[in-house]
């Protein structure tokens, strides 16, 4: 897709949430003690900037090739890479869900392993051992020294 | 003249100096780490200061404040993860730096840029305490809104040449900054009945999840980053070509922190980004911005180290804390029967002496604790790749964990680490959407405020000297900056 057509995409994408967002802003109820603005009155304002600005972007999308941007903008990468994202995406997620049942140790080490993996370390005692010394001692640089307790996990409790 | 003797005497007492060096080295611990705030970092050491002296203890925790402030920088730099909410400014250059294998000298940029913003926001302190805490009863609820559309209006500024998709991050930004209970009701707004979502969104884990897990989704996909080169992964210092390149820099960030800091809830995370903005306007090389500018990183650090000292104007002056770290050192203050307000300077005045003598100690501790620390820092970060991406999702995810002890974050951050990768793919600018969300409870809540005072009538905001002259300030700034990019883009259609 070329920088104009993303801008376009983006520029609707915009509209359409913005239009979604300042419908949600006015259905909020203000209570009794609401001001004159109002719990909602602030972001419809910001909803209808919002959609104004993505319509600019869709305008100037036809008018010029397109703005510079950030410069660590790329295009999408192929498909093995696209998959391996996902499943980085997807072991965060079970490291999310795993976490209060495993405890925080054994979900941390399962994150250092999996995710040494996918980033290419080869499946090894150095990847093991790196992993196996993380874990704990996150855990004692968080939970011992910073106070911050850890869960130890339902499944063991 | 007595007043300097007893601040250098201070000095003199070993228990001062190792809470100085002690309180650094611990706070640049909970800076660098994600998830630990400077206020956090300080909490944890409260208890703790119940048995010593006063001075001892408020020396203690006025260093961790500056450690943390400039631990953040540490992550920020090397791991594209800025450890405080201040640090985000400093992300996009020091990374940009760090990935070209000039780590060491990002770091050194880094270090020597914090103690100079410190040494000039603690000179200010100790010379103008009394008069400019009469700035900060100056602010009222509608200065403060003027106050944060100033410091919107760097957008133009921190939008990489797209203005349009900068202002549509900044709004972004605001409508994450009002989800969670409204300022003045209390009526719930964007929480979908979720318990988790009542408090609102705190701004670090939407920047964790920006920087650092876009970078690690990223970066999975991306050959191995450049390694730095034996030479270029040790601490080094700027040179004096360079010191005179980062003089600007410098000072504009010295001088944005200390107004930033004077006043109440400004905070130091404003202060780096206006003075980032205003050190890319007034560069000579504003092209370098955003992919390695030294430039970039100095301003926002003496800006950052800057607040530390003049954070504590309000605080000790009229014993308003100006910011969450400032809060806890006033219940330092509190713990050892000490009310700070205008009658602390005469009823214990050795306290304020060691305070600003401790301070001084702080920013040395600082300087020389970095010298010893950053080494192993880089080297750490030079290591093979898929065990750094490892170790960084570890830190990135524990470090969130601990700000709430919830899952829910760890879903959020990763959620929003996705929504950065459709940022980057559209090239929409990220720095705006942290501004909005940092400025967007200051701007909503003090602009209703001011509407209750003036009964509806909004020429509250023109009637109001400080507010005035603030919303005079940010137009000239957003028409200066878009005269600006208008032709640096116009120049760039005519280059291609």
């Amino acid at each position: 897709m070329n920088p104009a057509a993303r801008d376009r995409l983006l520029g609707v994408l915009t509209v359409v949430f913005a239009v979604s967002y300042t419908l949600a802003a006015r259905s909020i109820e203000d209570s009794l003690l609401a001001d004159a603005v109002g719990a909602s009155g602030v972001p419809q304002g910001v909803g209808i900037a919002m959609a104004a600005a993505g319509l600019g972007v869709f305008a100037s999308s036809w008018t010029r090739v397109t703005a510079t941007g950030d410069g660590a903008a790329e295009d999408l990468p192929g498909a093995g890479a696209i998959a391996r994202t996902v499943a980085l995406i997807g072991l965060l997620v079970a490291y999310a869900a795993m976490l209060p049942w495993i405890g925080y140790v054994p979900a941390i080490f399962v994150l250092l392993l999996a995710s040494g993996l996918l980033a290419g370390a080869p499946a090894g005692l150095a990847l093991f051992a790196s992993a196996g010394v993380g874990a704990p001692t996150l855990w004692l640089i968080f939970d011992r020294l910073l106070q911050v307790r850890m869960p130890l996990g339902r499944l063991w409790e | 003249m007595d007043a300097l003797a007893s601040a250098l005497g201070s000095l003199s007492s070993w228990q001062v100096v190792a809470a100085a060096f002690g309180g650094v080295l611990w706070g640049i611990l909970g800076g660098a780490l994600p998830g630990i705030s400077p206020s956090i970092a300080m909490a944890l050491l409260l208890p703790f200061t119940v048995g010593l002296d006063p001075t001892t203890a408020i020396v203690l925790l006025a260093s961790v404040y500056v450690g943390a402030e400039y631990g953040g920088s540490i992550p920020a730099i090397l791991i594209r993860t800025p450890g405080t909410n201040a640090a985000a400014a400093t992300v996009l250059d020091g990374h940009a730096m760090a990935k070209q294998g000039r780590a060491g000298e990002a770091l050194g940029i880094s270090l020597i840029s914090g103690l100079y913003g410190g040494l000039f926001g603690l000179a200010v302190l100790v010379i103008a305490t009394q008069p400019l805490a009469e700035i900060a009863l100056a602010f009222t609820p509608a200065a403060y809104f003027s106050l944060g559309v100033l410091g919107l209006s760097v957008i133009a500024g921190l939008s990489s040449g797209s203005l349009m998709k900068g202002c549509i991050a900044a709004l972004l930004g605001l409508m994450i900054a009002f989800i969670g209970s409204d300022p003045v009701s209390g009526v719930s707004r964007f929480t979908f009945d979720s318990p988790d979502l009542l408090g609102g969104i705190k701004p670090i884990l939407i920047m964790v999840g920006l920087f650092a897990v876009t970078e690690m989704l990223a970066q999975i996909t991306e050959p191995a980053w450049e390694r730095a080169s034996r030479s270029a992964a040790r601490l080094k210092l700027p040179d004096w070509a360079m010191t005179r390149r980062l003089f600007k820099p410098q000072a504009i960030g010295s001088v944005v922190g200390t107004v930033e800091g004077v006043t109440p809830g400004a905070g130091g995370t404003i202060a780096a980004f206006m003075s980032y903005s205003e050190a890319r306007r007034w560069s000579s090389k504003p092209e370098e911005f955003g992919h390695g500018s030294p430039e970039g990183i100095a301003a926002p650090e003496a800006a950052n180290n800057a607040v530390t000292a003049t954070a504590l104007v309000p605080m000790l002056s009229l014993g308003i804390p100006g910011s969450n770290s400032a809060a806890i050192l006033m219940g330092g203050f509190l713990i050892h029967g000490l009310q700070p307000g205008p009658m602390l300077f005469t009823r214990a005045p050795e306290v304020i002496h060691g305070l600003f003598g401790g301070l001084l100690l702080a920013n040395v501790a600082m300087f020389l604790l970095g010298l010893v620390i950053l080494g192993p820092c880089i080297w750490l970060v030079n290591r093979p790749k898929p065990y750094l991406i490892a170790f960084i999702l570890a830190l990135v995810m524990t470090g969130v964990y601990a700000i709430h002890q919830s899952v829910f974050d760890l879903l959020l951050v990763t959620a929003v680490g996705v929504f950065g990768l459709f940022m980057r793919w559209v090239r929409m600018p990220v720095l705006p959407l942290v501004l909005g969300l940092v400025l967007g409870y200051l701007i909503e809540s003090n602009y209703r405020r001011s509407l209750l005072i003036s009964g509806g009538d909004p020429m509250i905001f023109l009637t109001d000297p400080v507010s005035l002259a603030l919303l005079v300030l940010a137009l000239v700034m957003t028409l200066y900056t878009g005269w600006k990019e208008f032709f640096r883009s116009k120049g760039k259609g005519v280059e291609s």
